[in-house]
């Protein structure tokens, strides 16, 4: 039963599929399953022992600049090649995984902004560092301590009790305040930053910025301690009279809600996939115990009831992967081509101006004020409208679903194993802990599920999402 | 009424003086060493170890058992398996006072038919991991709960290819593995053990009623401590539900975050309600059938408040310091334990004509 058609008639349509894959089943065997379930326990003591090692290693594979555009230095895979990358590296360990999937997440608001100067400056970068061996990430922080859900919904934002804010400055902005639970926040060179330059208007001053790491004014706090994909940290950051020059804003003063809109489009497809991808790993480490434990005179997976678990987890991971590709197809088709494309003048300028773009005068246009509207203007009207609402629409969608699938297979896993499934040994009890996350975090599901009716609510039928 | 109240009453502020301030550093056993010897702080109690006649009955223990989880489900845990394991060997003849006994009940359900032949007599499965052979015990039985602190271990074991209950103790000729790492309940340590030509105390061969009575007991125990768990876990949500703001006001006035918590207060008070019911009950197989199928709505009641009750708490939910995460998990192992809703479904129906 081909539980992977989609991904194969995918591979037979784009060849950069199958090497892609190759090199995460590769990375999946060689660095993640021999040190999965090790790490997730020294990091249970100390969640600040990070090994080095894997994301080195991921830049031997190409991981970190998969989503960074060609002619950037990236291999110009956005949503849908990370959502097939992070259901493999998932199905080994979502926390290992998510050191990659939360660095796409930090660079979506400076490609999704298209702000060219910070495309240039960095992202160039971070490619560049990747064919040295040197893995430079990203992380994306938005949550504020008294502010979670609140942040990501327009509606919502007016009334959010914001402690973080951006005041204006000669030259720049003085950001005070602190972000928490970011993923990657305690090993990313730079870190996306979204928040209010008028607490008193956060609607309208909603804006997002690029901080390195070093930057005077910030710096690391407390690393949490996590129930699973520990092997992510969830970090607080702290900004104290942290400058920023205006050329590091993301954009202009006051467009990130639309931007944070084409972010998560791009990101919750991925989200799915990595708890599809839990759910696959759990599934698979299940019925590899069910095949060796005896039971009712022959093997436990012959047994028909075991049949039947089976069964109902493979269709869940199936139904699960759907939604996933389904909403990362959508948003590449929709939004990245038009953006990132060869649509008209945009592409081509992008692509051909690199070189004129990186001299002194170069960065000077492209850090312009003015530049930068011009180019906001282009993201919202290339990346927003319906089609980006039906993208974001289909990725909530996507993510909740595949997320709370996750869960019902996890625990459809460890009633399989029966009561050694709470072993850490088998490795499944882990999956439920890391598939916990993706019903939180991406927005809470109860979140999600606000905005995937919302994208239905004002359609006439028939319905199309 | 008044008096098993005032039981639960007694073990709630015991929990809370003797167990809260160690449930982080318990939580993180095998890694760490447990701050508090927990078998002499729960002999504390008075569960175990009681004299004959004055024992608690099995109602009581219910509820001293749910008062202690609202703390620590793990500790609860460790308890229950005690007071399941000692009631056990004191059936058997043993004489428990003063020692801990662990039982192992892993493939309980293998002991029944499981298929009929052409003339609608059961097919016995034949194989067990542990066999009785000239009075030795010889094999290996995993994931035995309390096995690394027991001073011995009632084992189910094919005799002759009948079922039979067993009682070793550890040490000569038994083996322990390590301690092993679950995902919760780790207050309660857990180990494979394997028997060498193990020299039993006693054995004897176990009918269905006495196999599914031991399940059935087990069952009651757990039970208690999952629904004291999830009860806590829905009373510490729906706090934070209370004081958290978000859109300009606490979350508990957002229609979705209301449901989170009603949809799952009604079934955890219910399957409440029908496990003290089931344990209330006289000994009989009316008894065995009402707790059986107790644990069953416990299990999928108390799993899904959890999993809501952490959801609530959104990303403070997930994070170790506010102990939200640690009753999902030791919830979800609790209804693995003592066996996972399929196999307890399929042993209750099976033995069901059996009682």
């Amino acid at each position: 039963m081909g539980l992977t058609y989609s991904i194969e008639r995918l591979a037979a349509a784009d060849r950069r599929i199958p090497p892609l894959l190759a090199r995460a089943r590769e990375f999946r065997a060689r660095y993640i399953e021999p040190v999965a379930a090790e790490l997730d326990r020294r990091l249970l003591l100390d969640p600040n022992d990070h090994p080095d090692d894997l994301l080195r290693a991921g830049c031997r594979y190409g991981f970190l600049s998969l989503p960074i555009p060609t002619f950037l230095g990236g291999g110009g895979m956005i949503s849908l090649h990370a959502a097939l990358l992070l259901e493999e590296l998932s199905a080994g360990c979502a926390g290992i995984a998510n050191l990659f999937g939360a660095h796409y997440l930090g660079i979506m608001p400076p490609l999704m902004g298209l702000d060219v100067h910070l495309l240039d400056e960095v992202l160039v970068k971070v490619a560049a560092a990747e064919k040295r061996g040197e893995p430079l990430l990203f992380a994306a922080a938005v949550t504020e301590p008294t502010a979670g859900t609140d942040v990501e919904d327009a509606e919502l934002l007016p009334k959010a009790k914001l402690g973080m804010s951006a005041r204006r400055v000669e030259g720049g902005y003085l950001l005070n305040g602190r972000k928490v639970f970011i993923s990657n926040g305690s090993l990313a060179r730079y870190h996306s930053v979204i928040c209010a330059v008028d607490r008193a208007a956060p609607l309208e001053t909603w804006s997002a910025f690029l901080v390195e790491s070093g930057t005077p004014g910030f710096s690391v706090g407390r690393v949490e301690r996590k129930m699973g994909q520990r092997a992510c940290p969830a970090s607080e950051l702290v900004f104290e009279d942290c400058f920023l020059p205006t050329r590091m804003r993301i954009g202009t003063e006051g467009r990130a809600m639309e931007m944070t809109g084409a972010v998560l489009a791009a990101s919750r497809a991925p989200v799915a996939a990595i708890a599809t991808g839990i759910a696959r790993g759990a599934m698979e480490r299940a019925v590899a115990f069910a095949r060796e434990r005896r039971s009712g005179g022959g093997r436990l997976v012959d047994r028909p009831w075991a049949r039947q678990l089976i069964a109902d987890m493979a269709s869940k991971v199936a139904l699960a992967r759907s939604l996933a590709l389904e909403a990362a197809l959508l948003f590449d088709e929709t939004v990245t081509r038009k953006l990132l494309g060869r649509g008209p003048w945009l592409g081509a300028f992008l692509r051909l101006t690199g070189p004129l773009r990186r001299t002194r005068p170069g960065r000077a246009l492209t850090s312009s004020e003015p530049f930068k509207r011009l180019m906001v203007r282009r993201a919202t009207a290339l990346g927003g409208g319906p089609a980006a609402a039906r993208a974001l629409g289909l990725s909530s969608l996507a993510k909740f679903s595949a997320s709370d699938l996750a869960v019902e297979v996890c625990l459809k896993a460890l009633t399989l194993c029966g009561p050694e499934g709470a072993d850490e040994r088998l490795g499944v009890e882990k999956s439920l802990r890391d598939a916990k996350l993706t019903q939180i975090y991406e927005g809470t599901n109860q979140l999600n599920r606000l905005a995937a009716a919302q994208a239905l609510r004002n359609q006439a039928p028939p319905w199309t999402i | 009424m008044d008096d098993l109240n005032a039981l639960a009453s007694g073990a709630a502020a015991w929990a809370k003086a003797r167990i809260r301030p160690h449930v982080e550093a318990l939580d993180l056993a095998p890694l760490a060493p447990p701050p508090v010897p927990l078998q002499e702080a729960i002999a504390e109690l008075g569960l175990l170890s009681a004299p004959e006649g004055s024992a608690v009955g099995t109602g009581a223990a219910v509820r001293i058992l749910r008062a202690i989880a609202e703390e620590c489900a793990g500790v609860a845990a460790y308890a229950a398996h005690a007071l399941a394991g000692e009631e056990a060997a004191r059936r058997s003849g043993l004489d428990p006072a003063g020692r801990l006994w662990a039982l192992a009940l892993t493939d309980a359900e293998e002991l029944f038919p499981t298929r009929l032949d052409s003339e609608g007599r059961g097919l016995v499965p034949r194989r067990r991991e542990v066999e009785l052979v000239g009075g030795k015990l010889q094999g290996e039985m995993r994931s035995v709960p309390l096995a690394p602190v027991a001073q011995g271990i009632g084992v189910l074991c094919s005799s002759e290819g009948k079922p039979s209950l067993a009682w070793v103790e550890t040490g000569s000729r038994v083996r322990l593995g390590a301690a092993l790492g679950r995902l919760g309940l780790r207050a309660c340590p857990t180990a494979d053990v394997t028997f060498e030509d193990a020299p039993v105390l006693s054995a004897a061969p176990l009918a269905p009623p006495a196999l599914l009575g031991l399940v059935a007991r087990s069952s009651l125990y757990l039970g208690a401590c999952a629904c004291g768990a999830a009860e806590a876990a829905l009373a510490a949500a729906r706090r934070y539900a209370g004081e958290r703001h978000q859109g300009g006001h606490a979350i508990v006035g957002h229609e979705p975050v209301r449901l989170l918590l009603v949809r799952n207060e009604a079934p955890v008070s219910a399957v409440r309600t029908a496990l003290s019911a089931a344990a209330d009950q006289e000994e009989g197989p009316e008894a065995v059938r009402r707790a059986l199928r107790a644990k069953l709505a416990v299990n999928a009641a108390t799993v899904q408040a959890a999993l809501d009750s952490v959801q609530v708490l959104g990303g403070y939910g997930y994070m170790r310091d506010f102990g939200q995460e640690k009753r999902l998990r030791d919830v979800v192992t609790l209804s693995l334990l003592p066996l996972d809703e399929a196999r307890l479904a399929l042993l209750s129906d099976s033995g069901d004509s059996a009682l």
